[in-house]
C-alpha cells in the first residue's frame, strides 16, 4: 500500500523534477516514514505493553499532573474561571516542552551517536538529524490528541481554537530541528556540546514560562522570559489548547521569525561542516 | 560514457591528531592564529586510474592508508591535496551493518539498512526477501539482533550487501564472514560481481582471493603507492617486504604441517576436508581456504613461495605442499593410503604483523570409521593438537575441529630463541 502510493508520488513529481529527482525525494521521505516507525518501535520494544506506552505515557503525565496541579499546588492564574485552569495551562505549556527538549537532546545527538551510519550511509546525515528530531514530535501528537480529550470531559474543549495545533506544531519543530543541526554537527567536533545541552535545557525550564504564568515572573527574570525563544511557542500552544490563554500575533510572528532563524543558521553551520564529518568520525 | 571509473592525481589527506581533546577547542578559539595538532599524512601523492569494469585489490599494512582511499572515493572524505574524480553510481560498504538496532528484528534490520543505502521504497520488500535469503538465518529472521550470535549478525550484514546494484563498488575488508561455508558463500558472490563488469576496488588482507579475482594490485604503504600491477607480481612485492619486517617475525614460524592421522591406524579411514581457518585470540578467522574455489589454490600453489607454503618436501615421498592441499580440499583424503600412513598438508601462517594464530578450525564431513588425530609440526617434531570424532554418513553431518595451537607455537619460539629453530 505504502510503496505503491509512493510509487504513485514519484509519478505525479516526476513531470516537475525529472525521474532521478522525484524517485529520490520520494525515497528520502519514505525513509524518513520508516525510520521515525522503527526507532519509536526500538525505544519499546523491550516493554511489555510496546508501542501501547506511546499512548499511556501522555495518559499518565495528565493523569499525575493535573489532579496535583489542581488540589495540591492551587496555583492562582489571570483570568481562571474554572477550578483545573490552572493545571490545564501547565500542561498545554508542559507538552510543547517536552517535545522541544526531547527532540533536541535526541537530535544533538544523531550524528555523534550513529557514526557508522554517517561513515557509510547513503543518506545524507541532515535526514538523520531530521529522524531523531520527529519521534519527539509524535509523541507531541498523541498527548496532544489526549489533552483535548481530558479538556472535553472536563467541558473545557478549546473549539476552533485548535487549527492554531498544528501551526504552532510545525513552527515548534522547524525551530527545533534548526538548533539540532546546529548542534549535531558541531558534536561531532566538539563532544562537550552534548554535555552542554542538559544543562542549558534546564536552565531554560525556569526562565521561561512552564510552571508559572508570565505575569508571576519578578524584574529581570520578566525581561527574559520576554526575550525568551521559546516563550512565543508556549503562549501559541497555550492559545490553542489553554482554556485561558488568548491568541496574540505578536507570538506568531517572534516563533516565526526564531524558527527561521533557527533554521537559516543551523542549515548554513551544517553545510558548511558536513564535507568535514569525515574527519570527525 | 567516460571510460575510466575511477581518476586520482596526486591525492592526499592529512589528518589533524590532538594530544587532549581541548586542543582542538583551543584551536578553534583561536580562528587560525595557533596551532594545537599534529599533522599526519594518511595518503600522499597519489595517482590511480581505474577503467570501467576492471577489479582492483588493495592491500598493505594496518594504517598505510587503504581505507583513506576508499573514503576519499566513496566521497566521505575530502581531500587535502590533489583531486579525483569517480564516474558512476557508488556503493561503498566501508564497514558491514550500517544502522543496524540490536532491538529490532533481523527482518526490520535489513529494511532499515536498505533504506539508509538508499533503495527505492517499491524495491524494499523484494530486496529485504533477496537479504534473508542470502543470509540464511530462517526462522531468526522476525527475532530481535540482539538474541543473534556474532556470526548470525555478520551474515546478515553481508547478506545486505548482496542487494545493491552499483556501478563502482568500494569494499574495504568486507570479505568472508561468518562461517566457512557462509565465507566461502561471500567470496563467490563477489568474485562473481567482479567479474560481472562493476568496477571494483576491494581492500583485503585475503591474498587468494584478490590473487584470483583482482585485475591488478595497488599496495600502499605508509600513504604512498609502492606497487600497481599484475596481481602476482605486487602481492610477491608486498609480501617480500613483510619478509623484512623484523617486528617478530624472525620468531615465528612461515608454514606449519598439519598431519591427519587415523585414531586406529589399521581402519582406512576417508576424510572429507571442507576448510582449513587461522583463527585468532578475538576469535576472528584470519584466513582460510574453503572448498569449491579451485582456481584460487592454483593460483596460491604458484604464489606459494611468497605466501609461505612449502613447495618442496623435506622428506622423501611427500608431495608438494600446495598440491596436498588442493588434494586435501573437497576430496577423500585417505591417511592409510599415504606414505606413513598419515595425510600432510602445509599451512601458511599469517605473516607479520598480523598475530600468532590461537587456534586452526579444520571443517569437515564423512569421518569414518574412527576419529581423526591431527598433529602439529612447528619446530621439527609433531605435536597433537586435536581430534575431531566421526560423524554420520548422510553427507550433511558436518564436524568442525578447533585445534588449539598456541602451546605448538610457544615451543616454536622457545626453538627459535634457542637457535634450534628448523622446519623441514
Amino acid at each position: 500500500m505504502m510503496t505503491r502510493l509512493a510509487q504513485g508520488l514519484a509519478g505525479v513529481l516526476t513531470p516537475l523534477l525529472g525521474p532521478s529527482r522525484a524517485e529520490g525525494a520520494v525515497a528520502r521521505a519514505y525513509a524518513v516514514i520508516y525510520l521515525v516507525y522503527y526507532y519509536v518501535s526500538a525505544q519499546y520494544a523491550r516493554a511489555l505493553l510496546g508501542i501501547a506506552w506511546l499512548i499511556l505515557t501522555p495518559i499518565l503525565f495528565i493523569a499525575v499532573y493535573v489532579p496535583i496541579l489542581t488540589h495540591v499546588f492551587h496555583g492562582e492564574l489571570p483570568g481562571a474561571t474554572g477550578p483545573y485552569d490552572y493545571s490545564l495551562f501547565i500542561v498545554a505549556g508542559f507538552l510543547p516542552w517536552v517535545a522541544f527538549s526531547d527532540g533536541l537532546v535526541q537530535g544533538a545527538a544523531s550524528l555523534a551517536g550513529s557514526l557508522t551510519v554517517v561513515r557509510n550511509a547513503t543518506m545524507p546525515p541532515s535526514v538523520l538529524t531530521t529522524i531523531r528530531v520527529l519521534p519527539a514530535f509524535a509523541s507531541l501528537v498523541v498527548g496532544v490528541v489526549i489533552f483535548v480529550l481530558v479538556l472535553a470531559g472536563l467541558g473545557r474543549f478549546p473549539g476552533v481554537r485548535l487549527i492554531l495545533f498544528p501551526l504552532s506544531a510545525l513552527l515548534l519543530f522547524g525551530f527545533t530541528l534548526g538548533l539540532a543541526w546546529l548542534t549535531a554537527s558541531l558534536a561531532l567536533f566538539v563532544r562537550d556540546v552534548l554535555q552542554f545541552i542538559p544543562t542549558l535545557l534546564l536552565i531554560e525550564f525556569f526562565a521561561c514560562p512552564i510552571v508559572y504564568h508570565p505575569s508571576r515572573a519578578p524584574g529581570m527574570l520578566g525581561k527574559v522570559i520576554e526575550w525568551n525563544p521559546v516563550t512565543p511557542f508556549l503562549a501559541l500552544f497555550r492559545a490553542s489548547l489553554a482554556p485561558t490563554a488568548e491568541f496574540a500575533w505578536l507570538d506568531l510572528g517572534l516563533a516565526s521569525a526564531w524558527t527561521a532563524g533557527a533554521l537559516v543558521l543551523g542549515v548554513f553551520v551544517f553545510r558548511r561542516l558536513e564535507g568535514h564529518f569525515g574527519d570527525a568520525v | 560514457m567516460a571510460d575510466f571509473a575511477v581518476k586520482a592525481r596526486k591525492l592526499g589527506k592529512k589528518y589533524r591528531l590532538y594530544d587532549r581533546p581541548g586542543d582542538r577547542l583551543r584551536e578553534l578559539l583561536s580562528f587560525g592564529r595557533a596551532s594545537y595538532h599534529h599533522a599526519f599524512w594518511a595518503l600522499q601523492d597519489f595517482d590511480l586510474e581505474v577503467r570501467q569494469g576492471e577489479c582492483i585489490g588493495v592491500v598493505g599494512a594496518n594504517g598505510a592508508g587503504k581505507s583513506t582511499l576508499l573514503k576519499l572515493l566513496a566521497g566521505k572524505l575530502r581531500p587535502t591535496t590533489g583531486e579525483c574524480a569517480v564516474n558512476g553510481r557508488v556503493s561503498s560498504i566501508l564497514e558491514l551493518g550500517t544502522g543496524f538496532h540490536p532491538h529490532l528484528t533481523g527482518r526490520q534490520n535489513a529494511r532499515i539498512n536498505a533504506l539508509f543505502m538508499g533503495q527505492r521504497p517499491w524495491q524494499i520488500e523484494e530486496r529485504v526477501a533477496k537479504i534473508l535469503e542470502f543470509a540464511g538465518i530462517g526462522e531468526h529472521a522476525d527475532q530481535p539482533l540482539a538474541t543473534y550470535s556474532w556470526g548470525m549478525q555478520a551474515r546478515l550484514a553481508f547478506a545486505a550487501l548482496t542487494t545493491l546494484d552499483p556501478e563502482l563498488l568500494l569494499l574495504d575488508e568486507a570479505l568472508a564472514t561468518g562461517d566457512a561455508q557462509f565465507a566461502a558463500k561471500c567470496n563467490a558472490f563477489l568474485r562473481q560481481l567482479c567479474r560481472s563488469g562493476c568496477t571494483t576496488l576491494v581492500a583485503s588482507h585475503d591474498f587468494g582471493f584478490l590473487a584470483t579475482t583482482c585485475d591488478r594490485i595497488v599496495w600502499i604503504d605508509k600513504g604512498r603507492k609502492r606497487a600497481d600491477g599484475p596481481p602476482l607480481e605486487a602481492l610477491a612485492s608486498y609480501m617480500d617486504a613483510l619478509g623484512q619486517d623484523t617486528t617478530g617475525a624472525a620468531s615465528r614460524p612461515v608454514n606449519v604441517l598439519l598431519r591427519i592421522e587415523a585414531s586406529e591406524p589399521a581402519a582406512q579411514p576417508t576424510f572429507l576436508i571442507h576448510a582449513f581457518e587461522w583463527i585468532d585470540h578475538a576469535e576472528r578467522v584470519m584466513s582460510g581456504c574453503y572448498v569449491g574455489e579451485q582456481d584460487k589454490w592454483n593460483a596460491l600453489v604458484d604464489l606459494a613461495p611468497k605466501l609461505g607454503f612449502t613447495t618442496e618436501s623435506a622428506r622423501a615421498g611427500w608431495a608438494r605442499a600446495g598440491e596436498m592441499f588442493h588434494n586435501c580440499l573437497n576430496r577423500s583424503c585417505t591417511p592409510g593410503s599415504t606414505q606413513q600412513g598419515a595425510a600432510y598438508v602445509a599451512l601458511p601462517v599469517p605473516a607479520a604483523p598480523w598475530p600468532l594464530p590461537t587456534k586452526l578450525r579444520v571443517t569437515m564431513r564423512k569421518i569414518e570409521p574412527c576419529d581423526a588425530v591431527f598433529s602439529l609440526q612447528v619446530d621439527g617434531s609433531y605435536q597433537e593438537v586435536g581430534r575431531a570424532g566421526r560423524a554420520g554418513t548422510d553427507g550433511e553431518d558436518w564436524v568442525r575441529a578447533d585445534l588449539d595451537v598456541t602451546a605448538a607455537f610457544e615451543r616454536s619460539k622457545v626453538a627459535a630463541t634457542a637457535g634450534t629453530g628448523a622446519t623441514p
